[in-house]
C-alpha cells in the first residue's frame, strides 16, 4: 500500500491537484487582502465589509465546487448509486476497487475513502466506528490541503459522538480541529453546529451556555451562513425552553420565522411561537398581532389558523377600545 | 396372469399414460402461462404489435375501482397509443406480502401502492422506491391550459402532497389520487320516518336526540335497528394513533387549549409529554371538568351505537347499514360509491355535528372542530427503482393526478379528489377536509406505551358504563405515574435510534454536495436556496432539540427545579400553581 501511495504521490496528477489547491488558496487570500485594504480607505469600511461578505458567500458557493473524479468515474457513480439504495456491501466493494487501483488520482481516492468511511459508519446491524475512522483519518492526514479535510474531520466527530449522551469530548476534539484549522471552509458551519449540539447534550449550565456562545459567535462571523436558520432555531430552543429567557429567545425566534425552516408545514408553528412569546411571555400583544395575522394570511389551512384568527380579533378589539378611550 | 388381470393392467397402463399426458399438458401449460406472466412482470414488455405495457398494482380489490382505473388507463392509451396500462388489484392482506416479495425480487410492477409513509415503509422506500422529489417541484405537464399549469406539481395538491412525503427520508416518494375523510352516512328513508324530513341533525345534541328517537322508533315496530353503526377502532382508537377517530374528534373539540400553560415553547402541537409534566408537578388533573365533559360526550355517542360495537370490524358496520339494521354508519369517501351503488335505498351523508356554543352541558367547553389538514391521503402510488420504465410510470402518475383526470377518476368512484380545482359533485363537498381546527388539547396517552394499553383496555368499559369516570381517570393517572418515566425514556431512545436513518440521509445529501459522481445535488424544497443537505441537518437538529428539551426538563421538573412560566406576562400565579 505504501509503495502505491508513494508512487501516485510522485505522479504528475498529485502535483497538479496540489498546485490547483494552492492556486485557489492564493486567490482566496488575495481577495481577502483586497477587501481588508478597501475597508481601510475613507468610507470604504462598508464597501470592504460588503465585499468581504460577498466574497464569503461566493467562497461558500464557488470555492468548493463539487469534486469530479478523473479516472474512475463509472466505478464511483455505480458505488454511489448502490450506496443510495443502501446496498452498502456492493458500494463498499466498488469504493475499495477505486482505492486499491494503481495510482488513483487524488480526487478519485478521496471520494472513495469518503464512501468507504460512510459504508463502514452505517453498516448494519452495528457500525464499524474504527474502520470508518481509519478512512476519514487518511483524508485528514494525507490530504490536509484538500477541501475534503474539514469535512472528514466533521465525520470523525460524528463517529465519536454518541447521540443523546453527555461526555462526548472525543467527538468535540474533531469539531474543534475543523473550526480552528479550516474556519472559512463550508464544513465549518456544520462543525460549529455539531459542537454546540454535543455541548447541549451535557445538560449542565456551563456546557450548555458554552454551546450557545459557539453558535452566537459563529452567527456574528457568518450571519448568512447556509446553516444560519438551524443555528437560530437551536438558540431559540435554548433560551426559550431551558433558560426561559424570553427576551433573549425572541430575536432568534423571529429570525427562524423570517428565514423559514425548509418544511412549509412548520411555518405556521414558528409564527405561532413568536406571537405567543410576544403576547404571553413578554406582554407585547400589539406586536404579536402581526404574527397572528401572518398565520391567517399565509397559512390559512394550518392547525393554528382558527385560534390565531380568534386571538387576532380579540387583540384588534382591545387595541380599538384603547384607541377609543 | 389371467386375461382379466391382463386387461385390467392394460387399462391401468392406458390410464397412467393418459394421466401422465394430462399432467404433462398441465405442466407445459403452466410453464407457458408462467413464462407469459414473467414476461409481463419484467417491465417494459413489447407486447404484440410492439406496445409497451405499464403495470400498476394496488390493494383496492373493488370492481368500481377497477372500472375507474380501466377508464383512466384507456384515456392514457388514447393519448399514448403505444402504451397499454394493466392494473392489478388484490386483497390488502395478500398485497402486503406480495408487493414486498416483488420489490425484493426485483420484478415489481411499474407503479405500486405504498401502504404508509413511516415504519417499515420508510425502509422499503429507501431501498426499493424511486424518489419523486425532483419531479414534484416541477409543474405537472398534463395541467397545461388550466390555472394550475405554472404551479409545481406538489402545489396542485390540496394537502401540498403531505401524504406522499417521507419525513425522515426527506423525499417525496408517492403521489395520492384522493383524500379520505370520515363522515356519517345515513338512510334517508329512516330519517324521514322518524323526523318527517331527511335533513341531517343541526348540532351534536340534535344528533344524539335523533339517535334516541331512531332507537325508540325501531323498538315500537319490534325491529332491531341501531341508530349508528361503528367499527371497534372508530371509537376505541386512542388519541394520537387514529387522529380522526370519534374519540379524538370530540375529545379535542372540548379540551382544546387546555395544554397551553404547559406548552412552554408555544408550539401548539399535540404532545403527551406536556400532560405528563403537568401530572408530575401536580398541577394537571385528569378529572378536570372539561375532560369529564369530553369523555362524557363520547360516552353519549356510544349509547346510540350498535350492541357489540367494541368488537365489530369495519365489515360488520357496513353489513348492518346495507341490511338496514343501522340508520347511520361511520365511513369515508371510499364507502360513498359502495353505498350509492349497492344500498338499494337513498343514502345521504353529513359532516360530524359540532357542539353548539349555547349547549347547556358542553357549549362552554367547545373550542372548535378537529383539524383535518393532514394525514388524509387516500390511494398512494409510487414508482419502484427496479421498474425499467420509470419515466413512463412517472408520466402516467402525472397524467392520473392532473386536474382533469383526477376529477374524472374520482367522479367515477365518488371519491374526494386530491388535486385543487378538480371538480366534485355537490354530494362530495361534505368530504372536504376541515382546516379550521382547535389546538393544544391534552394527549391522554403516549403512543405504544403502557398508558395506551391501559386506555384501550378500559375505554370500552367506561363507554359501556361499567367503569365510572373517576376510577377510569385514577387508573390512568396511576399508570402515568408508575410507568410514565420509563415510557418516555423508551420514546426518547427510539428517537435517538431513529437518528441513524436521518444521519444516513444527511450523508447521502452531503455526498451529492461534495462529489459530482454521487448524483444531482437536488432541487430546492421551498422557495429558498436550500439543498437536501441543509434540510437533513434541519431534521437532525429538530430531533436533537426535542430530545435535549425532554432530557433537561424531566429530571429538573421531578426535583422541583423547573417551573412553568405564568400564563400571561406580569400575571401573578395562583398560589396553588407550582
Amino acid at each position: 500500500m505504501n509503495t502505491l501511495r508513494a508512487a501516485w504521490r510522485e505522479s504528475g496528477r498529485w502535483g497538479m491537484f496540489q498546485r490547483r489547491e494552492k492556486r485557489r488558496a492564493t486567490a482566496r487570500h488575495s481577495w481577502l487582502l483586497a477587501c481588508a485594504l478597501l475597508s481601510g480607505l475613507p468610507g470604504g469600511e462598508a464597501v470592504g465589509h460588503e465585499a468581504a461578505f460577498t466574497f464569503r458567500m461566493k467562497a461558500q458557493a464557488l470555492a468548493e465546487p463539487r469534486m469530479h473524479a478523473t479516472v474512475h468515474r463509472q466505478d464511483l457513480t455505480d458505488a454511489w448509486a448502490a450506496y443510495d439504495c443502501t446496498r452498502l456491501d456492493e458500494a463498499e466493494n466498488l469504493f475499495r476497487r477505486v482505492a486499491l487501483s494503481p495510482r488513483p488520482p487524488a480526487p478519485d481516492l478521496c471520494q472513495a475513502l469518503f464512501g468507504l468511511g460512510w459504508c463502514r459508519a452505517f453498516r448494519s446491524p452495528l457500525p464499524d466506528v474504527d474502520g470508518a475512522a481509519r478512512h476519514f483519518e487518511r483524508i485528514v492526514t494525507e490530504f490536509p490541503a484538500s477541501q475534503l479535510a474539514p469535512w472528514a474531520l466533521v465525520e470523525l466527530g460524528n463517529l465519536h459522538v454518541e447521540k443523546g449522551r453527555p461526555g462526548q469530548d472525543a467527538g468535540r476534539t474533531h469539531y474543534r480541529r475543523a473550526l480552528e484549522r479550516y474556519p472559512d471552509s463550508a464544513a465549518a458551519h456544520e462543525a460549529a453546529l455539531r459542537l454546540a449540539n454535543s455541548l447541549f447534550y451535557e445538560l449542565t449550565e456551563p456546557q450548555m451556555a458554552a454551546g450557545a456562545e459557539i453558535l452566537k459567535q459563529h452567527l456574528r462571523r457568518y450571519p448568512n451562513n447556509p446553516l444560519a436558520v438551524i443555528m437560530h432555531f437551536r438558540l431559540d430552543y435554548f433560551y426559550g425552553d431551558i433558560r426561559q429567557d424570553w427576551a433573549a429567545c425572541l430575536p432568534h425566534a423571529i429570525k427562524v420565522a423570517e428565514l423559514k425552516l425548509s418544511d412549509p408545514f412548520r411555518w405556521s408553528r414558528q409564527y405561532w411561537h413568536v406571537a405567543e412569546i410576544l403576547r404571553l411571555r413578554l406582554g407585547r400583544g400589539a406586536e404579536a398581532a402581526k404574527w397572528y395575522r401572518k398565520i391567517v394570511d399565509e397559512c390559512p389551512d394550518s392547525m393554528h389558523a382558527l385560534v390565531a384568527g380568534e386571538i387576532l380579533a380579540a387583540l384588534q378589539a382591545e387595541i380599538f377600545a384603547e384607541g377609543g378611550r | 396372469m389371467r386375461p382379466a388381470d391382463d386387461n385390467r393392467a392394460g387399462v391401468l397402463r392406458w390410464r397412467m399414460r393418459a394421466a401422465f399426458a394430462v399432467a404433462a399438458g398441465i405442466t407445459l401449460g403452466l410453464f407457458f402461462r408462467r413464462a407469459e406472466t414473467d414476461a409481463a412482470s419484467a417491465g417494459p414488455v413489447a407486447a404484440s404489435g410492439g406496445r409497451t405495457i405499464l403495470r400498476v398494482a394496488h390493494s383496492y380489490n373493488d370492481p368500481h375501482v377497477a372500472k375507474a382505473f380501466a377508464a383512466l388507463a384507456a384515456a392514457y392509451s388514447r393519448r399514448h397509443p403505444g402504451v397499454e396500462v394493466k392494473v392489478e388489484a388484490m386483497p390488502l392482506r395478500v398485497y402486503r406480502q406480495w408487493i414486498r416479495t416483488q420489490l425484493i425480487g426485483g420484478t415489481p410492477p411499474d407503479l405500486v401502492e405504498p401502504l404508509g409513509t413511516g415504519g417499515v415503509w420508510e425502509e422499503i422506500a429507501v431501498q426499493y422506491l424511486h424518489p419523486l422529489t425532483a419531479a414534484v417541484l416541477e409543474p405537472n405537464p398534463y395541467n397545461e391550459g388550466t390555472p394550475l399549469a405554472q404551479q409545481a406539481w406538489k402545489q396542485t395538491y390540496l394537502d401540498k402532497m403531505a401524504g406522499g412525503y417521507f419525513l425522515h427520508l426527506m423525499e417525496f416518494y408517492a403521489a395520492s389520487l384522493n383524500l379520505n375523510n370520515q363522515r356519517i352516512f345515513y338512510n334517508k328513508k329512516m330519517f324521514r320516518a322518524v323526523q318527517g324530513s331527511d335533513d341531517p341533525p343541526r348540532d351534536f345534541r340534535a344528533w344524539l336526540e335523533l339517535g334516541a328517537r331512531l332507537r325508540e322508533w325501531a323498538g315500537r315496530d319490534g325491529k332491531v335497528v341501531a341508530p349508528l353503526a361503528v367499527a371497534r377502532d372508530d371509537l376505541l382508537s386512542t388519541p394520537g394513533t387514529n387522529r380522526t377517530g370519534l374519540f379524538t374528534r370530540y375529545f379535542r373539540s372540548l379540551t382544546g387549549g387546555m395544554m397551553a400553560p404547559y406548552d412552554v415553547q408555544a408550539w401548539g402541537a399535540p404532545d403527551p409529554t406536556l400532560l405528563f409534566w403537568g401530572l408530575t408537578n401536580g398541577s394537571f388533573d385528569l378529572k378536570d371538568p372539561r375532560i369529564r365533559a369530553a369523555t362524557g360526550a363520547v360516552q353519549r355517542i356510544a349509547d346510540i351505537c350498535q350492541a357489540g360495537f367494541s368488537s365489530d370490524l369495519p365489515e360488520n358496520k357496513r353489513f348492518l347499514f346495507l341490511q338496514q339494521k343501522a340508520a347511520m354508519v361511520l365511513g369515508d369517501t371510499r364507502d360513498f360509491g359502495i353505498y350509492q351503488a349497492t344500498a338499494g335505498f337513498e343514502v345521504g351523508v353529513f359532516d360530524f355535528p359540532q357542539i353548539a356554543r349555547n349547549d347547556p352541558e358542553w357549549g362552554r367547553y367547545y373550542a372548535g372542530p378537529l383539524w383535518e389538514g393532514e394525514g388524509c391521503a387516500g390511494l398512494l402510488l409510487a414508482i419502484p427503482r427496479d421498474s425499467l420504465q420509470r419515466e413512463r410510470a412517472l408520466d402516467f402518475l402525472q397524467f392520473a393526478t392532473s386536474v382533469r383526470q383526477n376529477a374524472a377518476f374520482c367522479a367515477e368512484l365518488s371519491w374526494f379528489p386530491a388535486i385543487r380545482d378538480a371538480e366534485t359533485s355537490a354530494d362530495l363537498a361534505v368530504f372536504r377536509p376541515q382546516t379550521r381546527g382547535t389546538i393544544n388539547a391534552p394527549e391522554l396517552v403516549s403512543p405504544n406505551s403502557s398508558t395506551e394499553v391501559y386506555f384501550r383496555r378500559n375505554l370500552p368499559l367506561f363507554l359501556l358504563r361499567q367503569l365510572p369516570f373517576d376510577e377510569f381517570m385514577d387508573g390512568l393517572a396511576q399508570e402515568w405515574r408508575a410507568r410514565g418515566w420509563a415510557d418516555l425514556d423508551r420514546m426518547l431512545n427510539t428517537r435517538i435510534r431513529g437518528h441513524r436513518n436521518t444521519e444516513f440521509n444527511v450523508g447521502r445529501a452531503k455526498a451529492r454536495l461534495l462529489f459530482a459522481e454521487a448524483g444531482n445535488q437536488g432541487r430546492e424544497f421551498v422557495d429558498h436556496d436550500r439543498t437536501p443537505y441543509q434540510l437533513g441537518l434541519e431534521i437532525v437538529d429538530l430531533l436533537d432539540s426535542s430530545i435535549v428539551r425532554r432530557k433537561y426538563v424531566q429530571p429538573n421538573l421531578k426535583r422541583g427545579d423547573y417551573r412553568f412560566p405564568p400564563a400571561v406576562a406580569g400575571e401573578r400565579r395562583d398560589p396553588t400553581w407550582p
